[in-house]
């Protein structure tokens, strides 16, 4: 990217640095969440299920935050152009953020429902799914924190990745529904979190999305 | 927003009301060059925004199009050359005087004559020969309805003009310039002495004003130019730097130095 000069107000670059470092924060909370839920469902672990849903408030507070920050620096600094399009894109981001947040809160309560219900669990289905989900706001993030545009137009190919691995699960674990096995009700569980994991992946794209508008003012969404 | 892109299309096939060709401009007989290579369009019955900071030349550029800078000893266009209104305003056939009644010029400081509100307006009517007091009347009306002033003075025409208030004032000048139907407004900082609430008048009257006119405004108040403004022109040490839409200029800009500037960096 293009070296940024300071701004002549110095608390101008402060609090444009504040909004990134609060929607990187989220991100990263955002990130481990999904972690722990997988874990939880790897690892048979209520506490970890339960610790995800409880952090979710963490996870709204955030946002709201990122909006208050924005609306201040709307307010006081009036951002025109790239700066414009940094603010209103980090608060797109962090309301994808927060999507991706409830999207770990579902997998955890799926998850607690089936150790609950002491079903048997075959986490296994969505290892790989799991993996390029993650790997999808890993990539997002280091997009978004060197503001590197060709790096955030890559998520959309690996995305493809996932949505094609996502339609082979759902072809899977529905043949297991179909069925009237005893474990029926566990992969409806399991088919609902491959939902999840798809969905994720797609607010990675609208993550990647933003960036690339941050950094060339050029709008790629809804081309496909 | 909406009808702005739509006017943007439309001039594209109008032609200019200003064309700026190649234009050097100095204030000392050519040694030194305030203004160098200038070449620009405005489009007619648009509001064309002229910034850049202090020193840039963007006001000198504007007082060429009425040949304001006449009035300066050694100040000149040394090269290039203005048409405005398809007509090359330093030809000598041109009358200056007849120029200034095209291209009518509001300054950053009201300047209101010593006289009643309505004796400013009819002022240059008066010097246009117009003295039937009817005629006089309706045209001291139009032009003060046409500044959005009619309604805060119709009672008090006869007062002094310097009973009004700065936003007021400022209008009155805009009044006195519409009042002899000119084709052209520039406006130099028009409402950097006034406070937000008369500032919005203003803007709102050079919004309204737009249908008829055309405008060049030079302004130091970014959003002033995004609010008021069809066209932005950049100006930096006496060069055009970058010219376009003014939606292109404060969202996209092609050059790092004009992004800098409005976004308030160090440039």
């Amino acid at each position: 990217m293009q070296e940024q000069t300071p701004h002549i107000l110095s608390e101008f670059d402060e609090a444009l640095q504040l909004i990134k470092t609060r929607v990187i924060n989220m991100a990263s909370d955002c990130r481990m969440h999904l972690s722990m839920a997988l874990e939880g469902l790897v690892e048979n672990r209520l506490d970890l299920c339960n610790e995800v849903i409880a952090e979710d408030d963490n996870v709204d507070q955030q946002e709201l935050d990122i909006d208050a920050i924005t609306m201040e620096i709307l307010t006081r600094f009036n951002p025109v152009a790239s700066d414009l399009r940094f603010v209103i894109s980090s608060m797109n981001i962090s309301r994808s953020l927060e999507r991706i947040g409830d999207h770990a809160v579902n997998i955890a309560k799926r998850t607690r429902k089936m150790i609950k219900n002491g079903a048997t669990r075959d986490s296994s289905h969505l290892n790989e799914l799991f993996d390029l989900a993650a790997e999808e706001i890993n990539e997002a993030m280091l997009a978004y924190s060197d503001l590197d545009s060709e790096r955030a137009r890559r998520i959309k190919e690996s995305d493809q990745k996932l949505d094609a691995l996502y339609k082979k699960k759902f072809k899977q674990l529905s043949a297991f529904i179909e069925g009237d096995s005893e474990e029926k009700n566990q992969y409806i569980q399991l088919l609902f979190i491959a939902r999840s994991l798809e969905r994720i992946g797609d607010l990675a794209v609208n993550i990647g999305e933003d960036i690339v508008f941050i950094q060339s003012a050029e709008d790629i969404r809804h081309q496909g | 927003m909406i009808h702005k892109v739509i006017s943007e299309e439309n001039v594209k096939t109008a032609p200019s009301a200003i064309v700026a060709q190649d234009v050097d401009f100095s204030y000392d007989g050519g040694k030194t060059l305030s203004l160098k290579n200038i070449s620009l369009e405005v489009p007619p019955k648009k509001v064309t925004a002229f910034i850049g900071p202090s020193g840039c030349g963007k006001s000198t550029f504007l007082r060429c199009f009425n040949r304001m800078n006449d009035m300066i000893d050694g100040a000149g266009v040394t090269r290039g050359s203005i048409h405005v209104l398809d007509e090359e305003i330093h030809h000598p056939s041109i009358n200056v005087i007849d120029l200034r009644k095209k291209v009518g010029m509001v300054f950053q400081k009201s300047n209101p004559f010593p006289r009643s509100i309505s004796d400013n307006v009819a002022y240059g009517l008066r010097l246009n020969g117009i003295t039937q007091k009817s005629e006089l009347q309706d045209r001291v009306e139009h032009s003060l309805r046409g500044a959005a002033l009619w309604d805060e003075v119709k009672d008090r025409l006869h007062e002094s003009a310097f009973s009004l208030s700065g936003g007021q004032q400022q209008r009155l000048c805009i009044a006195r310039t519409i009042a002899v139907e000119p084709r052209v407004i520039l406006m130099d900082e028009p409402c950097s002495a006034l406070d937000p609430v008369a500032t919005a008048k203003v803007e709102n009257l050079i919004s309204e004003l737009a249908k008829e006119y055309t405008i060049v405004i030079v302004t130091h108040n970014m959003q002033q130019a995004t609010r008021v403004s069809d066209f932005t022109a950049y100006f930096y040490l006496g060069e055009l730097l970058e010219h376009g839409s003014t939606k292109k200029i404060f969202s996209n800009p092609d050059l790092k130095q004009t992004e800098d500037y409005i976004s308030g960096r160090f440039g």
